[in-house]
């Protein structure tokens, strides 16, 4: 068994070095939903929640039901949202309200309440939905007519914003606020509405075609088109100043804007990026205006898409598989922030704890060195409540962390400071959340990360199974990556 | 190919078009998810579908797509004989969000209540139908005319 143990691990060892880790140069990010299932390309985040809508929960090809899935940030964990019959597009995200689009109406649910609305106009298309609180708008079309459409969540409320005999497109609300595209004569008008006023600004009408606006507060974000490849402008509602955030000349698409923070897709580093816009392969880069400084956080390698921020957090969609993982980035200046994460769900929990695991007999020993990835799976028997796991390394200036996939798609990622002990280790307990229940049967993938490592550093892994008390030996325990391959 | 309408999951839709292929010649019908990523595998097919002879103008085909199979969504549907290919898009909904055909009507609201752990659908539906509500300011005036409606009444009661 040794040997088999020992062949794989060759096996993989090779495997990694012959491929590029896609988080190479961007390791303060890290995977937050992968699975074999298609993921639908919508991706909403706010206020430590990301929600974005995956196919059916299997790996048949077939299965095209769609299901709204949740990551909670604060408690690292992947829950199921919604799985009624509806067609969704168009995802966006506020506190506990989700809305989405089937192409006819607009799509409202309260995941407190348990309460799902459907809003529509008979004969009318719905598209487009955003939502801050409760305020909901979207773009309704109908015999050459579009009118901008609102309905408050908790009042009932629904009005008529603006009509116009020309396209409107893409609303995007922040308080009392609305920007969005609407065609004028000859160019692409963006527009700013005051709902408690219902006063309405052109903010921009130049030359060329406008798109994608976000706005947050005072600042609003869009791809301006007025001088060749989309480019993310910046406008501020106090000052009336509208400026490129870094023109390149090449094209930038999705931005999106948090506080002091802008984030889109930039095609600078792609040859498809100058003249004609050849999705993927475009970087994610991010915009510190307090700091007036831009990084990239994610390369371009395997396609990163559709970013989106709240806070700190910027996420994205990974295209190096068909099925499009989902990536949560920390932006560092805000890593303190605390962002309190709504509970949902009780199928598994998990939590760091000080505490060493019952066990600690070193189960796999390694290195590892900086941005590397290291998979492991483990197969524990379904007798088993608990799964503890201790990541221990010696060198004080490196960082590592422990990310765990359960076999439904559940995900936690912890690093030494989520147990508010800086000792060099990463503990964690997953447990049921069913009283007397069991850990979910199946294949547990864990992933070792090389957050920050000088050179090559060794770490070792234990783990230990728990059922009342009792420690029990893992079976199926391997090293080497997952079905689904490394990132 | 002739436009698709909107269909609920689960009923057969008539496709069909007019082509300038050969009488007899045999077309393979799929259907794509529209909305998948270098999706490659249709979600469901047929082959052998003839254009039949329509006497001197362009050859006719039909055939019927089984949507029970198909989840809600946009679906692109091609009509193939080689190189030869036409496509629409066709849409498909669950009934339990049917819409009703006419328009003209007011903004519709419907409610459903959510299984907190399954997190499916649980009840039937309650449907409400309102106009775009009215303005606040509206409303208070309103108010005023209703209150000085019970003055006046209240007023010529004491009269009499």
């Amino acid at each position: 068994m040794k040997t088999i143990f020992f062949v794989l691990g060759i096996v993989a060892l090779i495997l990694f070095c012959a491929v590029p880790c896609y988080g190479a140069d961007s390791f303060e990010s890290y995977l937050i939903a992968k699975s074999n299932s298609y993921k639908y390309n919508t991706i909403a985040c706010d206020d430590g929640n990301i929600a974005w809508v995956e196919y059916g929960g299997d790996s048949n090809p077939g299965n095209y039901s769609r299901v709204i899935y949740r990551y909670n940030i604060s408690e690292g964990r992947k829950d199921v949202v919604i799985r009624d019959p509806s067609w969704k597009r168009d995802l966006a995200i506020s506190g506990n309200r989700y809305v989405w689009s089937d192409g006819r109406g607009i799509f409202l649910y309260d995941s407190t309440q348990g309460k799902l609305t459907f809003l529509y106009s008979p004969g009318n298309q719905s598209s487009s939905p955003c939502i801050d609180r409760s305020t909901v708008l979207w773009v309704d079309y109908n015999k050459g007519n579009y009118s901008l459409e609102m309905y408050n969540a908790m009042s009932g409320m629904h009005r008529i914003v603006v009509s116009s005999a020309t396209p409107l497109g893409e609303p995007a609300v922040s308080g009392d606020r609305v920007v969005f595209r609407e065609a004028g004569p000859a160019n692409d008008l963006m527009v700013l509405v005051n709902l408690t006023t219902m006063e309405k600004t052109v903010l921009y009408d130049g030359p060329g075609s406008r798109s994608m606006p976000a706005i947050d507060g005072d600042n609003v974000v869009w791809a301006d088109g007025s001088t060749g490849p989309y480019q993310v402008v910046l406008y501020n509602l106090k000052s009336g100043v509208l400026k490129p955030v870094s023109p390149s000349g090449s094209f930038q698409m999705y931005p999106d804007i948090s506080g002091s923070l802008i984030v889109w897709e930039d095609y600078r580093n792609s040859s498809a990026g100058s003249f004609t816009f050849q999705r993927g392969r475009g970087d994610i880069l991010l915009y510190d205006m307090a700091a007036n400084t831009t990084k990239i956080i994610a390369e371009g390698q395997y396609s990163p898409e559709f970013p989106r921020i709240s806070g700190g957090f910027v996420v994205w969609s990974g295209g190096n598989e068909d099925t499009h993982d989902i990536f949560l980035y920390r932006y560092p200046e805000t890593r303190a922030q605390d962002l309190l994460g709504l509970q949902e769900g009780t199928v598994n929990s998990a939590a760091p704890t000080t505490v060493p695991t019952p066990g600690t007999r070193v189960r796999y020993y390694s290195t590892i060195s900086k941005g590397e990835m290291e998979w492991y799976s483990l197969e524990p028997s379904q007798k088993a409540d608990r799964i503890s796991f201790e990541l221990r390394w010696n060198d004080p200036t490196t960082a590592l962390s422990l990310t765990l996939v359960s076999p439904g798609g559940s995900t936690w990622h912890f690093t030494d400071a989520d147990d508010t002990r800086q000792d060099r280790a990463v503990r964690m307990t997953i447990s049921s959340g069913i009283p007397k229940g069991n850990l979910e049967p199946g294949k547990w993938t864990v992933a070792v990360t090389g957050d920050s490592v000088n050179g090559t550093v060794p770490y070792d892994l234990c783990w230990v199974l728990n059922k009342k008390g009792q420690t029990e030996e893992p079976t199926g325990f391997c090293f080497g990556s997952p079905a689904s391959g490394r990132q | 190919m002739d436009d698709i309408p909107d269909a609920v999951s689960g009923t057969a839709v008539a496709v069909s078009g007019t082509t300038n292929l050969n009488t007899g010649t045999l077309l393979d019908i799929s259907v794509f998810l529209a909305d998948i990523d270098r999706q490659k595998q249709p979600a469901f097919a047929i082959a052998g579908v003839p254009v039949a002879d329509t006497s001197g103008k362009d050859g006719a085909w039909h055939a019927v797509i089984d949507t029970s199979s198909l989840s809600p969504g946009e679906y692109i549907v091609t009509a193939r004989n080689g190189s030869t290919e036409a496509t629409r898009l066709m849409v498909i909904y669950n009934s339990l969000y049917d819409t009703g055909a006419s328009s003209g009507e007011s903004f519709v609201t419907k409610t459903y209540a959510v299984d907190p752990e399954s997190k499916t659908v649980v009840t039937g539906t309650s449907t409400q139908k309102a106009g775009p509500s009215p303005d606040p300011a509206v409303l208070v005036l309103a108010g005023l005319a209703g209150v000085g409606c019970v003055g006046v009444i209240l007023g010529n009661l004491r009269k009499k």
